[in-house]
C-alpha cells in the first residue's frame, strides 16, 4: 500500500506543479491577485507530496519491498542499511525523485521566506519553478516511474552496483543536486525578471542568497565526488576529466561567474543583462549535466535506442527549457536599461575579466565533453578527448585568473588604482619569489609549471591576506582599533576572503599532487619491501574476511620512515557475489602534507600480489581547500543584507491592523 | 479500501491548502516600488554604517549615496503601477476555486488508475518468510544442491553428480553456477561433446539471454560433434538475430523447424520465434521456405562448426575453460578440489609446471584441513606423479 501512496503523491504533486506553473503566471500578467496567491500554497503542496513519495520509496528500499521494480533492480535484502537508503538515489528513477524533492524544496523555501519579494516577481519565480517541476514530473511518471510494480514479486533483488556502495558516493549526490537544482532558482528569477521586463539592483540582491546556497552545495558535491574517485577507484588520481565529472564542473564555473557578476549588478546596477544570461546558462549547464551526460543519453547510443521515449523526452525538455529561455532573453534583453558606468581598471572591470575567463574555461570544458559524445552519437566515430586537452586549455586560462584574484579585491568600484594595488602586493610578490626559489631548490628537476603553480598559490593566499589586513588597517591603527573594524566588517567580505584563501589551498594541492606524485607498481611477496618517496612499505601478506554482502581480501602493509614505524595500511579488494563484481578499497594514511596510498591487485598465481603504492604530496589540501571555499560561501550567506524584510509600510499596516 | 480512503484524504488535504487563500480575501499588496525602495534604503543604511566605522571614505560615501538615491528615484517613478499591481477580481475567485476543486481530484484519479497498481499490496522482505521457504529455492532443491556439493567434495570426479548439480542450479536460476558445473563436467568427460550444447545454454541464461562469444563457441563445438543438434542450431540463430541479422536468423529457424519431428517439444517456442521475427521484418511467416536439401550449402551453423573442427581449436576451447576455472579459483581460492581439478586439466593440456603449481595450492589448503582431505590430495598427487610437500 505504501508504494501506491507514494505513486499517488507524485501524481498530486504533478497537479500542484501544473497549477503553480500556469495560474500565477497568468495572474501576474493580468494583475489578478487571487491567481498569483495560488503560487505559494501550490509550492508547499508540491513539496509535501514529493517528500511523501520520496519517503515511500525509501520505505520500500529499507524494508526491501521487492514488489517495486526499482527496488528489485537496485537493492538486495543483504545490503547494509546505509546503502539501502543511498540506493534510493543510486539509480535513474530514484535520482529523479531526489532531483524533484530538492527542486520543490527550493520552491517551498521561496514560498515561505520570500515575503520580501514583490508579489508579481514572487508569483512569476514560483511559476517558472512550477513549470520546471511539471516537465520533470511528467518525465518521471511516464518514462521513469520509480513506483512501477512487479507481480509476482521476486524473492530478492539484483543489488546496487558495488562501486556505489560506499559512504562517499552515498552522500555526494544530495549535495551535487542541491547545487544543480539550486541554480534553478537563479534561472527562475532570471526568467521572471525577463517576463517582468525589469532587472535592477534590488533583483540582484534577491537572487543572491539562492545562488550562494547552490554554489556552496555544488562545491561540496564536487569535492566529495572527487574524493570518492580518489579512494575508491584506486588509481591514486582524484580528477579524470570524464564526462560525469565535467558535467558537475561546468555549472560550477558558470555559477562562480554568476555569483561575481551578480555582485556588480547589485552594487553598481551594471552587467544586468549579462547576469541574466549567466543565470540561464548556469542552469542550462546543470540540466545538460544531469540529463544529457549522466543519464547516458549521449554516452551510450544503445540505451537511447532501447528506450527512445526517455531520450526524446529529455531532449524535448532541454530544448523547451534552454531554447525557450534563450529566445525570451533575445526578445527582452535589448530593452534593458544599462546601469552604472565604470572604467576598465576598476572592481567591475576586473570582475568582467573574471567572468570572461571563467566562461571561456566553461566553454572549453563543454567542448571537450560534448564534442566526442555528439560525434559518436551521430555516427562520426570515436574520438577521445583526454586530460592533455584539458590541461592544455584549462591551465592557461586559470593562471591569469589567479593572478587577477589577488589584485581585483583591492581595486575600488568605478575607477581602480592599479599601481596602488601593486604597491600593496609587494609582500605577495616577495612570497612568490621565495616559494619559487624554495621549490626550485627542493625539486630542482621541476617541472616549471609546478613551480609556477605553487608560486601562484602563494601569491593568491598572501594577496588575499594583505587585502583583508588592509580593510582592518592592521599595524596602522593599533590592535584594538583593528579588532573593532574586524567585528564590523560585513560577513560577505569575510566570505570572499575565506573562499579566495580556499582556492589558494586547492591550487597548491592540485599542483603538488599532479607534479610530484610517486607511483610504484610491482609484485610483492609477504615480507618484501618497497621504498616510495622515502617511506618503506613492507608487505605482510593478505587474509580473507567476510563482509555483510561481500568477501574481502585484505592486504597489510607496514610503513616506516628512517626505521620508525609510521602506520599500518589495510588495502582491500571486495567481491560482491550477487552482481559478480569486484571493487578496490585503497588504504590511505595522511600526514596532511601528503597521502600514503596503497592498493592491492591480483595474485600472481603464487603468494605474490600486484601492489600499487603512491605518495601523493599535498593532496588532502584539495579537499580542505574546497571545504574552506564552501565555508566562505556559507559565511557570505549569513550577511545581514540577505535578511532585509518586506516593505516597512506593510509591516506598519499589519501592526495597525492588529491594534 | 483503506488505500482509497487515504488517497481521498490526501486529495482533500491538497485542495484545502490550495483553496484556502483563494476563498480568503487577501490583504492589498504593496507596489513593486515599495519592495525596491526597502532594498535601497537598506543599501543606504549600509553606507552609513560603513562610513561610521571608517570602512568607507567620506567622498566614496557621497558618490555611493548619490547613486543609490538615483535608483530610488527611478524606482519611485514606477509607483504609478501600484493600481495595476493590486487589482482584485472578486468574481473570478469562486470560479477558479470551483474549477480546481473539480479538475484536480478527477485528473489525479484518472491518471492514477492508468499508472498505478492499487490492487498490489506492499511486500516487505520481512513479511515473506513463509513464501521464501516455499519457493523453488527451497528446501528440496536447495538440500539436493548441498548434498551434491558435499558428495562432489568427496568424489570430485563423479561426472553424473556434476551434471545433476548443474541441472539443480538451472532449476534455482543460478545460471552462473550451472555454467561452472557444466564446465567441470566437460573437463572431466573429455569425450562428450553433447555437453557443449547445454553448457552453452547455461551461459546464455547467465547472460540474460545474450549469446556471448563463448556460448557461440560452445554451440559450434556441439554441432561439430553432432551436426544438426537442434539446441545449438536454435541458439546460433538467436546469435544471428542479436548480431543484427534477423533475416538470416529467421531462415535458420525455419530450416530447424523443417528438420524437426512434428512432435518435437521445442516446436512451440520455435514457431513463436519465427512468427515474431517475421512480423518484425514485415514478412509472412508461412512464405519463408526452408532451404531445399539438395541445394543446401554449408549453413551458417555448419560453418561455425567447421571453424571449430580442428583439434587445435578444440584444445583452445578447453584452454579457455581452464583459464576461467583458474580465474574463479583466484577469486575464491578456498577450494582444494577446484585446485586439484585445475591441476588435472593442466596435466591433460601438457603443462606440468602449471599443474604442479595448482596442485601445490591444493596441498597448501590441505595442510590445515581434515585428514580425509589430506589423504585425497595424496592420492591425487600419486596419480599426477607429484609428492605432497612436507
Amino acid at each position: 500500500m505504501i508504494p501506491e501512496i507514494g505513486h499517488y503523491a507524485l501524481i498530486l504533486a504533478l497537479f500542484a506543479a501544473l497549477i503553480q506553473g500556469t495560474l500565477p503566471l497568468a495572474g501576474a500578467q493580468r494583475a489578478d491577485a487571487a491567481w498569483m496567491a495560488l503560487a505559494r500554497p501550490a509550492a508547499g503542496i508540491q513539496f509535501i507530496f514529493i517528500l511523501t513519495a520520496f519517503l515511500a520509496l525509501m520505505h520500500a528500499y529499507v524494508t526491501s519491498d521487492f514488489s517495486v521494480l526499482n527496488v528489485v533492480n537496485n537493492s538486495h535484502s543483504a545490503k547494509p542499511l546505509l546503502y539501502k537508503i543511498s540506493g534510493v538515489w543510486g539509480n535513474h528513477e530514484g535520482s529523479m525523485v531526489l532531483w524533484m524533492l530538492i527542486l520543490s524544496l527550493f520552491g517551498c523555501a521561496v514560498a515561505l521566506f520570500g515575503g520580501n519579494l514583490p508579489p508579481t516577481l514572487r508569483a512569476r519565480v514560483l511559476a517558472v519553478q512550477g513549470l520546471i517541476g511539471t516537465g520533470f514530473l511528467l518525465f518521471m511518471l511516464f518514462t521513469s516511474n520509480p513506483f512501477e510494480r512487479v507481480f509476482p514479486a521476486p524473492l530478492d533483488g539484483n543489488d546496487l552496483n558495488p562501486l556505489l556502495q560506499d559512504p562517499g558516493l552515498a552522500f555526494h549526490p544530495p549535495f551535487l543536486y542541491l547545487g544543480y537544482v539550486g541554480f534553478s532558482m537563479a534561472f527562475s528569477f532570471a526568467i521572471a525578471a525577463l517576463i517582468e521586463g525589469r532587472v535592477d539592483a534590488a533583483w540582484a540582491r534577491w537572487v543572491r542568497p539562492w545562488t550562494l546556497v547552490a554554489w556552496c552545495s555544488l562545491t561540496l558535491g564536487i569535492a566529495l565526488g572527487s574524493w570518492w574517485a580518489y579512494y575508491e577507484l584506486g588509481w591514486g588520481g582524484w580528477w579524470f576529466w570524464d564526462p560525469v565529472e565535467n558535467a558537475s564542473f561546468m555549472p560550477w564555473l558558470a555559477g562562480t561567474a554568476l555569483l561575481h557578476s551578480a555582485t556588480v549588478a547589485e552594487k553598481r546596477d551594471a552587467l544586468k543583462s549579462w547576469t541574466i544570461l549567466l543565470a540561464i546558462i548556469t542552469f542550462s549547464l546543470s540540466l545538460i549535466g544531469t540529463f544529457l551526460v549522466r543519464s547516458g543519453v549521449l554516452t551510450s547510443v544503445h540505451t537511447f535506442a532501447q528506450d527512445p521515449t526517455r531520450g526524446l523526452f529529455i531532449l524535448g525538455l532541454l530544448i523547451i527549457a534552454i531554447g525557450g529561455s534563450l529566445v525570451l532573453y533575445a526578445l527582452r534583453a535589448p530593452a534593458m536599461k544599462a546601469g552604472g558606468l565604470f572604467a576598465p581598471i576598476s572592481r567591475e572591470g576586473s570582475l568582467v575579466l573574471n567572468n570572461l575567463l571563467l566562461m571561456t574555461a566553461a566553454a572549453t570544458v563543454f567542448l571537450g565533453t560534448l564534442y566526442p559524445l555528439v560525434l559518436d552519437a551521430v555516427g562520426g566515430g570515436t574520438v577521445s578527448v583526454g586530460p592533455p586537452y584539458f590541461t592544455a586549455t584549462f591551465v592557461p586560462l586559470m593562471v591569469p585568473m589567479i593572478v587577477l584574484m589577488a589584485i581585483a579585491p583591492m581595486l575600488a568600484w568605478k575607477r581602480g588604482d592599479l599601481a596602488g594595488a601593486f604597491t600593496r602586493l609587494r609582500l605577495a610578490a616577495a612570497v612568490v619569489v621565495v616559494i619559487a626559489l624554495g621549490t626550485w631548490y627542493l625539486k630542482s628537476e621541476g617541472p616549471v609549471l609546478a613551480v609556477l603553480g605553487l608560486a601562484l598559490a602563494g601569491w593568491l593566499f598572501t594577496g588575499t591576506l594583505i587585502e583583508f589586513s588592509g580593510r582592518l588597517k592592521l599595524f596602522r591603527i593599533g590592535m584594538r582599533e583593528s579588532l573593532r573594524r574586524a567585528a564590523h566588517l560585513p560577513r560577505a567580505t569575510y566570505g570572499m576572503t575565506i573562499a579566495h584563501a580556499g582556492i589558494a589551498i586547492v591550487v597548491a594541492g592540485i599542483t603538488a599532487s599532479s607534479a610530484w606524485q610517486t607511483e610504484k607498481i610491482q609484485v610483492l611477496r609477504p615480507g618484501e619491501t618497497v621504498e616510495v618517496a622515502g617511506y618503506i612499505f613492507t608487505f605482510e601478506g593478505t587474509q580473507e574476511l567476510q563482509g555483510p554482502n561481500y568477501t574481502i581480501e585484505r592486504g597489510t602493509f607496514q610503513v616506516s620512515r628512517d626505521g620508525a614505524p609510521i602506520a599500518r595500511l589495510f588495502p582491500e579488494r571486495r567481491f560482491y557475489p550477487v552482481q559478480g563484481r569486484q571493487t578496490t578499497e585503497a588504504a590511505i594514511y595522511t600526514t596532511w602534507f601528503a597521502d600514503l596510498y596503497a592498493v592491492i591487485g591480483d595474485a600472481d598465481g603464487e603468494d605474490g600480489r600486484v601492489t600499487r603504492l603512491y605518495h601523493n604530496p599535498l593532496v588532502p589540501w584539495i579537499w580542505v581547500g574546497a571545504v574552506v571555499m564552501a565555508m566562505g560561501g556559507a559565511v557570505s550567506l549569513s550577511d545581514r543584507r540577505h535578511r532585509v524584510g518586506a516593505p516597512a509600510r506593510r509591516r506598519a499596516a499589519a501592526a495597525s491592523a492588529r491594534a | 479500501m483503506i488505500l482509497w480512503l487515504l488517497l481521498a484524504a490526501m486529495t482533500a488535504g491538497a485542495l484545502a491548502l490550495l483553496l484556502m487563500p483563494l476563498l480568503r480575501k487577501g490583504a492589498a499588496a504593496e507596489s513593486r516600488a515599495a519592495y525596491d525602495l526597502t532594498v535601497y534604503r537598506d543599501q543606504l543604511a549600509e553606507i552609513e554604517r560603513d562610513l561610521e566605522r571608517g570602512l568607507l571614505g567620506p567622498e566614496e560615501a557621497v558618490a555611493a549615496r548619490t547613486e543609490i538615491e538615483r535608483r530610488m528615484l527611478a524606482a519611485a517613478d514606477g509607483q504609478g503601477e501600484r493600481a495595476k499591481d493590486a487589482k482584485e477580481r472578486g468574481g473570478d475567485r469562486a470560479i477558479t476555486a470551483a474549477v480546481i476543486a473539480a479538475a484536480l481530484p478527477l485528473g489525479a484519479f484518472v491518471l492514477y488508475l492508468n499508472l498505478g497498481s492499487p490492487e498490489l499490496p506492499g511486500q516487505p522482505f520481512a513479511e515473506r518468510q513463509a513464501e521464501r521457504s516455499q519457493a523453488v529455492d527451497d528446501p528440496a532443491v536447495q538440500t539436493r544442491v548441498a548434498e551434491l556439493a558435499e558428495h562432489l567434495r568427496q568424489n570430485p570426479e563423479d561426472l553424473e553428480a556434476w551434471l545433476a548439480l548443474a541441472e539443480s542450479y538451472i532449476a534455482l536460476e543460478r545460471y552462473d553456477s550451472a555454467a561452472n558445473a557444466y564446465r567441470h563436467a566437460i573437463l572431466l568427460a573429455q569425450g562428450r561433446p553433447d555437453l557443449f550444447s547445454v553448457y552453452g545454454e547455461s551461459l546464455v541464461l547467465a547472460n540474460d539471454g545474450q549469446v556471448t562469444g563463448e556460448a557461440r563457441t560452445a554451440f559450434g563445438q556441439a554441432l561439430a560433434a553432432a551436426p544438426g543438434e537442434p539446441r545449438a542450431r536454435y541458439y546460433l540463430a538467436l546469435a544471428e538475430a542479436q548480431a543484427g541479422n534477423p533475416r538470416a536468423a529467421l531462415q535458420m529457424w525455419v530450416d530447424l523447424a523443417a528438420d524437426s519431428p512434428p512432435d518435437a517439444p521445442w516446436l512451440p517456442i520455435l514457431d513463436q520465434r519465427i512468427g515474431a521475427t517475421a512480423e518484425e521484418l514485415g514478412l509472412e511467416a508461412a512464405s519463408i521456405a526452408p532451404t531445399p536439401r539438395a541445394v543446401q550449402g554449408p549453413s551458417p551453423e555448419d560453418m561455425a562448426a567447421a571453424e571449430q573442427m580442428s583439434p587445435e581449436d578444440q584444445a583452445d576451447m578447453i584452454r579457455s575453460m581452464v583459464e576461467r576455472l583458474a580465474a574463479r579459483l583466484e577469486a575464491e581460492p578456498d577450494d582444494p578440489d577446484g585446485w586439484l581439478m585445475l591441476a588435472r586439466s593442466y596435466q591433460v593440456l601438457g603443462e606440468p609446471e602449471q599443474a604442479r603449481r595448482a596442485f601445490d595450492r591444493a596441498a597448501g589448503l590441505a595442510a590445515n584441513g581434515p585428514p580425509a582431505l589430506k589423504a585425497r590430495i595424496q592420492q591425487a598427487g600419486r596419480e599426477l606423479g607429484f609428492d605432497l610437500p612436507q
